[in-house]
């Protein structure tokens, strides 16, 4: 609502003809790989050291040589650090897209009983309390005796890798932050409260990526 | 969102049941992958705890998805796997989505092999969701560490608490019961009976408001007594007994028939009933050996040879008795039969037989199929003819072989002799539909 008038724009649906982008216009702010608060910026941190002092000592032995921060952080670990961070009720995860991409059937052979190997891709939406929001894939892959653990088993790694590359990738979006920030990226507020707050969802449909 | 004072608290107190982990009660065992053994929460824990952490009104489920994966069918039955993607919302909106899986197999029919296949994986997904809300809800049944140390966690193994069981309460079930004998039954016998049943419970000196098993016990004891002195006095004619008991039976059906009935009672009438059937119908009776002391000696069958004996309150024969202990010596046996457990795979090993059954698949057709490449049996297939009343009554060998032995080739009863007896009633051989 504007300070001079008494107009709102609360519950109002935005919709463009065919051919227009919506998203040109800007009319919902997107907080994709944006922090929207000053309140994620300090909490994203705060897992970030988390998950640094967690794989320190692995992370910077040249023992195993760099590996991937997924792999390396067992997914439990990275739930309980996202509520010890954001709180039971300071995040959302969403699962986008799961699939199986490939089935194949591993034929009996003498020393090898019957075997299935799938492979499953998902996608996993994170949402933060500020409408912080990111995306990111998940891969996962088992060979098992039986179809059905074999499925299960492919899909439910796939979600798990994909959340964990969503909180892990919230480095990378505080990093990105810095630099806009110092370079004066952004004209229209850093942050959602410095806008017009649209409180109302308005009926954009999100599809970003 | 509102910060205020009571939500604030609220928030705090949900975090910090939430960051604790789960004490032994929760956490059941299952053999996993290999001999691995893996930690897991019941479906129903996880529902109630998530109960108690947010409140019954706090979250809420939804399926956002199922989805099938594969559907095989083998022999007939199908196998199926389905995916489940399950949304746990608390009250603020927050909520974590993730996925289950459910895998049911040699299921005859696609839609129930369907049904049960998305059930587990509702529930699988169900717990995974909320897992991500925290440890106490789960999550900290990933961690390693903690499941070493939690085996050595003693606890109380829980007790079944009888007091304090949701109940009807035990006045509200006599007002109901008294209306109810009030509008079906105004007749006399019913009033007497339930007289009767009143004074039987007035009897049992400081008996709590809400029945336990050990006091049903009680009146039992005292039940069996009464009950056996009506079927001692109405043994010499059973006719009369009969009569007498008629009425009774009836009101005992009509009281059978009402939600309201209280157990006690039920088992009450249950006693009561069953003394007085074994009278009449004296193929199942209760041997009740001690009556001075009140104690009650285990249920058995006797045949009906020894009903009139156990009348009679003679001693009934050994072999007249029925042994469930019994086994027969022409049998080899390869399993335990006096107890009822899973056979393992472990002893199928022993024995030398194979877990994997495929190669049983490929032996034979399912129901209403036939295998591809077999040769037609050229014995035709006789079954027991439908005999006439005469024949029944000569009963040869050969019938007796044929009825016994079913789907038999019977070659005696070929030839000229099918032809007297009228109509041969062919099987359904599913080797016989030639098709080629």
């Amino acid at each position: 609502m504007s300070r001079y008038t008494d107009i709102s724009y609360e519950g109002t649906s935005y919709t463009v003809n065919t051919g227009l982008d919506i998203k040109d216009f800007q009319i919902e702010e997107d907080w994709y790989n944006r922090p929207a608060s000053e309140w994620s910026v300090k909490r994203i941190g705060q897992l970030q050291g988390k998950v640094e002092q967690y794989t320190y000592r692995i992370y910077h032995s040249n023992k195993y040589g760099k590996h991937n921060l997924a792999r390396l952080i067992p997914g439990h670990v990275l739930i309980s650090f996202a509520n010890e961070c954001f709180g039971y009720d300071g995040w959302s995860s969403e699962v986008e897209e799961i699939t199986s991409l490939e089935h194949t059937e591993n034929a009996a052979s003498e020393d090898k009983r019957e075997s299935h190997t799938v492979l499953a891709e998902a996608r996993v939406k994170l949402v933060l309390k500020d409408d912080t929001y990111t995306f990111a894939g998940g891969f996962g892959k088992s060979t098992m005796p039986f179809k059905g653990e074999a499925f299960a088993k492919a899909k439910k790694e796939a979600i798990t890798d994909a959340l964990k590359n969503c909180l892990l990738g919230f480095e990378k979006v505080i990093l990105d932050h810095e630099i806009k920030i110092k370079q004066n990226y952004y004209v229209d507020g850093v942050f959602k409260a410095e806008m017009s707050k649209i409180e109302g969802k308005t009926s954009i449909p999100r599809t970003v990526r | 969102m509102e910060d205020t004072g009571s939500g604030k608290n609220g928030k705090d107190d949900i975090q910090t049941k939430l960051d604790k982990k789960l004490g032994p009660e929760y956490i059941s065992k299952r053999v996993g992958f290999g001999s691995s053994r893996v930690a897991y929460i019941e479906g129903w824990k996880a529902i109630n705890l998530a109960n108690q952490i947010f409140g019954y009104d706090g979250w809420s489920t939804e399926v956002k998805n199922v989805t099938i994966d594969f559907l095989d069918e083998r022999q007939g039955r199908f196998s199926i796997g389905c995916t489940a993607i399950v949304r746990v919302s608390l009250a603020d909106g927050t909520f974590r989505e993730d996925i289950g899986y459910g895998t049911v197999e040699n299921e005859r029919r696609k839609a129930s092999a369907f049904e049960r296949a998305k059930k587990s994986a509702v529930t699988d997904a169900l717990k995974r969701s909320l897992r991500g809300f925290g440890n106490a809800l789960g999550n900290c049944l990933y961690d390693k560490d903690f499941l070493a140390k939690i085996d050595k966690v003693k606890f109380d193994p829980p007790d079944f608490d009888e007091g304090n069981l949701f109940r009807p309460a035990d006045e509200l079930s006599e007002m109901s019961r008294s209306n109810m004998v009030g509008d079906a039954h105004t007749e006399g016998p019913s009033l007497k009976k339930r007289s009767l049943t009143n004074e039987d419970r007035n009897a049992v000196p400081s008996a709590p408001a809400q029945q336990t098993y050990r006091s049903n016990n009680h009146t039992t004891q005292k039940r069996a007594p009464k009950a056996q002195a009506v079927t001692a006095s109405a043994s010499p004619n059973e006719e009369t007994s009969n009569q007498q008991q008629d009425p009774d039976d009836l009101l005992d059906d009509s009281f059978m028939f009402s939600d309201e009935i209280q157990d006690d009672d039920l088992l009450n009438m249950n006693t009561t009933t069953n003394n007085k059937n074994s009278t009449n119908s004296s193929t199942t009776t209760t041997t009740i050996s001690d009556e001075a002391t009140g104690i009650i000696s285990p249920v058995t069958f006797v045949t009906a040879k020894a009903a009139t004996s156990l009348q009679h309150k003679d001693p009934i024969p050994s072999g007249s008795m029925f042994d469930p202990k019994f086994q027969a010596q022409s049998i080899r046996h390869t399993v335990d039969q006096s107890v009822s457990t899973p056979v393992r795979a472990t002893i199928l090993k022993e024995k030398g037989l194979d877990s994997d059954r495929s190669s049983i698949y490929s032996k034979f057709a399912p129901k209403g199929k036939e295998l591809s490449g077999t040769t037609t049996n050229s014995e035709p297939y006789v079954a027991a003819p439908q005999t006439s009343a005469t024949e029944s009554n000569r009963s040869t060998p050969t019938r007796s072989n044929a009825q016994l032995a079913g789907p038999q080739p019977a070659p005696q009863l070929q030839g000229p002799q099918r032809t007297q007896l009228g109509r041969p009633r062919m099987l359904q051989q599913p080797n016989r539909r030639n098709v080629s």
